[in-house]
């Protein structure tokens, strides 16, 4: 081995070992950086048609045949009132009519302003929301209430009584005016039904359809997968009130036709 | 949810008859009421009973195999296991081979006068 052949090779080593350091040095600057994983997902078999069974049949409603008449309405102011299953709500019936025509939800005391019933039945402590459809009150509580329904109810019944009998107007001329046509409902509840609601619940294989509007209160039914769901209450009142009341401003009652005892007086109509 | 321990219906058919054999829902599972009388043919008036023992999550009548089955009124006695009876009644509805109509409901919760 020569002088310049040793010369050479040193050069060679020494460039060998810079090559070194520098991936060494790259790779700890690599090492530092989080990782990143590429995502990965199965070959997913293809499904195998499902075996079909027995005739899946649609569940249909049939009216609810309400109880006759029991009290007169010579007979004076008479007030039943009915604590819901769940204890959420307290439903008042009159034989008197106090709403005619129509049906109004009050969401908080604020909207009540005005209405001479409203702010008597608001005056109770613990009443968080009020819907009046003709001769029903539906009120319910807030969570917090030291009351007890009895309590409430009687006190709401006493207030109710009480103006009747002044026979002053019992709502504000703006509620009476604010009430939607059964059309402008109708085309509202549709959209959102076919827009949220729906698309929704069909996660569930659930259905909502519109059945019917009088006045300002709307009935559904609640089909497919929804039909005797133990959620079906939940989501009514947690999801489905909320998106029909956002989009139709001056809706009332909101009635599933499988519970058709809530939207009429049941004693006295 | 009530465990029910009797079901007892009475069913009156409207214009439309119907010679299929009356049978229902219950939770799901399709039955045949025992001790049928009457019958279901324009007019007539049929009443069974089932003695279910079981909690109820759904109850419905099931329409006709074939055909239509227009029904006029149902009434429906409930036995629950604890409790007072109660019984519905529910008006016309028109029934086929593709639907069946709820015959279940909870029963109604005392009221009280205010």
């Amino acid at each position: 081995m020569s002088h310049s052949e040793d010369k050479t090779d040193l050069g060679d080593v020494k460039s060998i070992l810079e090559e070194l350091e520098a991936e060494l040095a790259t790779e700890e600057k690599d090492a530092a950086k989080p990782r990143r994983f590429k995502s990965w997902s199965p070959e997913l078999p293809t499904p195998e048609p499902r075996v079909v069974g027995p005739v899946t049949r649609t569940i249909v409603q049939a009216p609810l045949i309400q109880r006759a008449s029991a009290v007169a309405d010579d007979e004076g102011v008479q007030i039943k009132a009915q604590v819901s299953s769940d204890g959420m709500e307290c439903t008042l019936m009159a034989n008197r009519t106090l709403l005619k025509g129509g049906s109004w939800w009050f969401s908080a005391p604020a909207e009540g302003e005005g209405s001479l019933l409203a702010e008597a039945v608001f005056g109770v402590e613990g009443v968080l929301s009020l819907l009046v459809d003709d001769s029903t009150l539906v009120v319910s509580r807030s969570r917090g209430a030291l009351s007890s329904w009895e309590e409430i109810a009687t006190q709401v019944g006493a207030r109710v009584r009480e103006l009747l009998g002044s026979g002053d107007a019992l709502f504000s001329e703006d509620v009476l005016d604010a009430i939607p046509t059964e059309e402008e409902i109708a085309v509202g509840i549709q959209r959102v039904l076919d827009t949220e609601v729906n698309p929704g619940v069909a996660a569930h294989e659930g259905l909502i359809t519109l059945e019917r509007v009088r006045s300002n209160s709307v009935y559904i039914q609640m089909g497919g997968g929804c039909q005797g769901c133990s959620a079906a209450d939940l989501t009514l009142k947690e999801g489905i009130h909320g998106a029909f009341r956002s989009a139709v401003p001056g809706l009332g009652g909101i009635y599933d036709e499988t519970d058709h005892a809530a939207g009429v007086n049941p004693y006295y109509s | 949810m009530a465990r029910i321990d009797r079901l007892e219906v009475r069913i009156q058919t409207g214009a439309q008859g119907t010679d299929s054999e009356v049978k229902f829902q219950f939770n799901g599972h399709t039955l045949a009421f025992d001790s049928p009388s009457g019958g279901t043919g324009a007019g007539e008036v049929f009443e069974g009973a089932f003695d279910l023992m079981s909690v109820a999550h759904s109850i419905a009548l099931n329409g006709p195999e074939s055909g239509e089955w227009s029904i006029e009124e149902v009434e429906v006695t409930y036995h629950p296991s604890t409790g007072d009876s109660w019984d519905l009644r529910w008006g016309p509805i028109a029934l086929n081979g593709a639907n069946a109509v709820n015959l279940w409901q909870e029963a109604p919760t005392p009221t009280f006068d205010v």
